[in-house]
């Protein structure tokens, strides 16, 4: 059926554009058949703007013309190009379009992807799961984001209405993460948005959580011992494969293996691995093991960098560097003694990037998972008030991330022969109050919502507020485990303890969207680390679902919250 | 209106932010950390009560340290031009403690609990410099840590032995040139005996004693394989055929290390018999065990354990906490001492690791060591359990200056560890701990104030970082009892 609709189809539309097409030659004399049969004008001319092009000077009263999606021209006397739609910009201000360079924009629900799929039901015997599962959990290098894209939606006008155009996409967790896409947000077809794919392998340190008896890596350093025999099984799958193909007599045919194929370009140091590191150690830890396999790689989170200066500088390390900044629990103890190192790093972190650049570091900002975008931006200013100047501030939403990312030929400033990926706002980006006036992604104008009314991160009328106690039931085939859950929402983030016969754990991880609730914690059962996941529903003071507890399986749960007063 | 405000913020954020830097400058860990390289500075501690520990007895004697290391012991020493000087009398001044069992300043599991063969992990990777722990224990006189992977397996991770180089990174606490290590583990610990599994866990192999042998037999032939398999592709290499190397198995290398005679054995055991089954099965492979630890049944096999060569690192009179532990004796130490085992106390607590020096001491109740002899459970001997006496554990002109001076002797229990010297470093004074807590106090009153400010402003609120709390962004609280399977 379907075969015959598009074989009838067919004729018609090719002879349409074959019309269109010739009435375009005919009327544009010369210039490009790439006319798109789309409405919208594929010639703009911003005139009498300020223009910040990041990488010359900035032109304080000019004109920038782009064509079929790439900038043509950009100076103070710019003839503008009869069928150019004329935009004034008298009072605006022209910027290259931002980065986010590490988000999970565009995703399908992160947290299950690229992981391993939740234990339906007591795990199989140990062959048959071997054949089901992939050998190691969150171990998928071969993963591609740029096949899984997802575009459009609210993400998506959020992330443009802060004028954020171009996004590294991956998930935020998981071993052997997968490769990353860079991607316009204009949110049309994947085809269309795809800036770079892949762009780097993103390795990130997060044990699967199993425990005795569950599945390797359980801890931390179970994860390094991890990916070093990985990464030595890829170099040896390439010597393997290579001295099979100079000469295949008399040796043993090598097994193809989708995970070592897939890790080939990066043992080989051509692609670039993105480690997700946060803490002083974590990079350090990161920098050691990529310089023992001669990884071509960059760091991202990196909160922390401004305290391993020292061996950042000294390697060139390029930094994506998060502006989720640590804060204060919103619900704390006020009378917790909290140490002092926590509470310095909380006060020092919107510094990190000010320090860095005094290093004379290069770094692109990311949002580090910032549920609102306007934080993004809002925390980007931070960082400028704590001493980063404001130029550089810029560079590392524009340029800098470009160049980190290797398309510093296409994107981040406002160049001929550039990607026309621009905005134009009414003021100083930096400021509060500044308002998204154009957006044009890949030289198309894309309609820009009103920002939200200010309530950062607060949860949407239909949400539902889960702070509280909870006492609730898990039913395991052993019987009952009550539990007690401490929970405090922030936004659409949930943080927290968890108590149980087990011990008393915090949430690693917590999110509420609508109705739903999600949250993870590492339970320490018999000295080893175990990953529970709860997801669940909430109708008021009640909430049920499953909690899935890494390598054991899922069982429903069910609980309420006694109101005090 | 609007850009008045903004204004204000702005100025605002610049004054704030300009303090702290002032402030994290001046008064941050640094601060009190020594400067970075020993380099050739000379230090003279003098006219203190000095406990060699190999060489006896010093009263109203000096140390000359140079470069971070001893230079002289004696009575008669003089100070060169430029020496510091630190006063020393009434004091007592001992090497400092070296704990041969630790599980402090480890990252994200002390336990790779998945498997019951292990060795492919190692505790170097994951080792937190910023642990408090470190600085409790330095505190508590303990200079040299081995720091081991948990009980949980028949064979464990790879161990680090570190000097408690507080305020330095991870890789420069690693006690450089150390004999790489192993954690093995018998008995109830790898055979899961004393734990239920959870709801739906599979439960793991092995569950006995007989399991438990079984597994590390297993381990050590695969490895033997794995050497032949190498061996066989050099010949053949040698020979000119077309062969690819073997593929690299991170489990088996360290065992083979082990075969080898470079890697060391430190196995956690209590009771006689499966003492015996481990020396039996590693002279049959040909290796030894380095030090048996815990071994509270160790007085048993004394004879057995001195004549394999294996050191014994046990408790003082920690017992009963299990069926395995039920025959231990405080007289252990003494016993297997006097037979010839080499016997160190370790702690296998952050808390019992700041008081070493008292459980030494109980071995002159139990068993009737003399001073010098209970110091060396805590000092020399378990340097020579970890290959490292030629640098640490006692007073004697070469070796590291890492230095302990207490307030009176170190076997009283009114004696208070007063400096630590690491490598004729600095790196715990009690005077100046306790003259930075009020200043510590005020800064934290500031930074809190601060935030308190920065929250009643409009401004934006976060998620925290995502990775926060797997990695070690924080330490809200000290850790409680070590995470390890209880011994």
């Amino acid at each position: 059926m379907r075969g015959s609709a598009y074989q009838r189809r067919r004729p018609l539309r090719s002879r349409q554009g074959r019309v269109i097409g010739i009435l375009g030659i005919a009327l544009l004399l010369g210039s490009v058949v790439r006319v798109s049969f789309s409405q919208t004008p594929s010639v703009y001319a911003l005139k009498d703007a300020r223009i910040v092009t990041v990488t010359g000077p900035v032109i304080p009263k000019g004109t920038v013309i782009f064509r079929d999606g790439i900038i043509t021209a950009v100076g103070e006397n710019v003839p503008i190009p009869p069928e150019a739609r004329v935009i004034e910009g008298s009072g605006l201000i022209v910027y290259p379009g931002l980065f986010d360079t590490q988000t999970d924009l565009g995703l399908p629900s992160a947290p299950q992807a690229p992981g391993p799929r939740p234990a339906a039901a007591p795990a199989p015997p140990a062959q048959a799961q071997a054949q089901q599962q992939p050998p190691v959990p969150h171990t998928q290098p071969e993963w591609l984001a740029a096949r899984q894209l997802q575009l459009g939606g609210q993400r998506f006008e959020n992330a443009r209405a802060v004028g954020i155009t171009t996004a590294l996409v991956i998930p935020p967790r998981g071993i052997f993460i997968g490769q990353s896409a860079l991607i316009n947000t204009a949110g049309e077809t994947s085809q269309r948005a795809v800036v770079k794919s892949p762009v780097a392998l993103h390795i990130g340190f997060m044990p699967a959580g199993g425990g005795l008896g569950g599945r390797f890596p359980g801890s931390l350093m179970g994860v390094f011992a991890h990916i070093r025999q990985t990464l030595l099984d890829a170099q040896h799958y390439g010597q393997h494969w290579e001295a099979y193909r100079r000469n295949p007599r008399g040796l043993e045919r090598p097994e193809y293996t989708e995970v070592l194929e897939a890790l080939q370009p990066v043992v080989r140091g051509e692609l670039p691995v993105i480690f997700h590191v946060n803490s002083e150690s974590e990079i350090r830890r990161a920098i050691r093991l990529a310089e023992e396999f001669n990884l071509k790689f960059i760091l991202s989170g990196a909160i922390e960098a401004y305290k391993a200066i020292d061996v950042l500088r000294e390697r060139r390390v390029p930094l994506l560097v998060s502006v989720n900044f640590p804060e204060r629990p919103r619900e704390a103890d006020p009378e917790a003694d909290e140490p002092l190192r926590v509470l310095r790093l909380r006060a020092e972190a919107p510094q990190n990037a000010a320090r860095l650049h005094q290093a004379g570091l290069k770094f692109a900002f990311h949002s580090g998972g910032l549920s609102n975008p306007r934080d993004y931006i809002r925390n980007v200013a931070r960082a400028v008030q704590a001493g980063l100047p404001e130029e550089v501030a810029l560079r590392a939403l524009t340029i800098h991330a470009a160049e980190i990312l290797g398309v510093a030929e296409q994107l981040g400033s406002i160049e001929v022969g550039k990607i026309a990926n621009l905005i134009v706002t009414d003021g100083n980006l930096f400021e509060e109050r500044v308002r998204i006036r154009y957006l044009f992604i890949d030289g198309r104008q894309i309609e820009v919502q009103p920002p939200e009314p200010e309530r950062p991160s607060a949860p949407s009328e239909s949400s539902v507020t889960v702070t509280g106690t909870w006492n609730l039931t898990v039913e395991s085939p052993q019987g009952t485990v009550a539990v007690t859950a401490d929970l405090r929402q922030e936004g659409e983030a949930l943080a927290g303890v968890v108590t149980s016969p087990f011990g008393q754990a915090t949430l690693s991880s917590g999110s509420v969207s609508g109705r739903e609730v999600r949250f993870t914690l590492s339970v320490e059962i018999q000295g080893t680390p175990m990953l529970v996941t709860f997801v669940g529903r909430v109708e008021g003071d009640r909430m049920s679902g499953t909690v899935t507890v890494e390598g054991m399986g899922s069982f429903p749960f069910s609980g309420t919250r006694p109101r005090i007063s | 209106m609007r850009d008045a405000r903004s204004v204000v913020a702005r100025m605002w954020g610049l004054v704030v932010s300009a303090l702290l830097l002032g402030s994290s400058l001046g008064g941050s860990v640094s601060a009190q950390v020594p400067s970075r390289s020993a380099g050739d500075d000379v230090t003279l501690i003098r006219g203190g009560t000095i406990l060699t520990i190999t060489r006896g007895r010093i009263e109203n004697g000096s140390i000359l340290i140079r470069g971070g290391k001893i230079a002289a012991v004696g009575r008669n020493i003089e100070a060169p031009p430029g020496a510091k000087i630190i006063e020393a009398r009434g004091k007592y001044i001992m090497p400092g403690i070296i704990d041969c069992h630790s599980h402090i300043a480890i990252d994200g599991g002390v336990n790779e609990g998945t498997l019951s063969v292990t060795s492919m992990v190692r505790i170097e990777d994951v080792l937190d410099p910023t642990d408090i722990n470190i600085y409790r224990n330095l505190a508590g006189g303990v200079t040299t840590a081995n720091i081991l992977h948990g009980s949980a397996n028949a064979i464990g991770g790879l161990n680090a032995v570190i000097k408690l180089r507080w305020g330095k990174t991870a890789r420069e606490m690693l006690f450089e040139g150390a004999m790489p290590g192993i954690k093995f583990a018998l008995g109830e610990n790898p055979k899961r005996s004393n734990f239920t599994p959870p709801p739906g866990t599979p439960r793991r192999y092995p569950a006995t004693r007989l399991g438990v042998e079984y597994t590390i037999r297993e381990a050590f032939t695969q490895a033997r394989n794995y050497m032949r398999q190498w061996e066989e592709y050099e010949r053949r290499k040698r020979a000119g055929e077309n062969v690819v190397p073997p593929r690299r198995d991170l489990k088996l290398e360290p065992l083979v290390e082990v075969l080898q005679g470079k890697r060391l054995v430190h196995a956690h055991a209590y009771r006689a018999d499966e003492i015996l089954m481990l020396i039996r099965l590693a002279e049959e492979f040909g290796f030894k065990i380095a030090t048996f630890q815990h071994v509270l049944e160790g007085y048993k096999v004394a004879r057995e354990i001195a004549a394999h060569g294996a050191g014994a690192s046990t408790f003082s009179d920690w017992w009963a906490y299990k069926v395995e532990a039920y025959d231990a004796i405080p007289y252990n130490g003494a016993i297997m001492a006097r037979k010839g085992v080499i016997v160190s106390f370790n702690s296998d607590s952050a808390e019992l690791a700041r008081r070493l020096n008292l459980e030494a001491a109980k071995a002159m109740k139990y068993g009737g060591l003399s001073e010098d002899e209970a110091l060396a459970l805590i000092t020399i001997n378990p340097a020579q359990q970890l290959r490292i006496e030629h640098r640490v554990g006692s007073i004697e002109v070469g070796k590291d200056a890492d230095l302990v001076i207490y307030s009176g002797h170190p076997l009283s229990v009114y004696s208070i560890v007063e400096k630590v010297f690491i490598d004729g470093q600095l790196y715990f004074d009690r005077e100046a701990d306790l003259a930075r807590r009020a200043e510590i106090q005020k800064e934290k009153e500031a930074l809190k104030a601060r935030e308190r400010s920065a929250e009643r402003r409009p401004g934006p609120r976060s998620r925290p970082p995502q990775e926060e709390v797997d990695g070690n962004v924080e330490h809200p609280l000290p850790p409680g009892p070590s995470k390890e399977v209880r011994p």
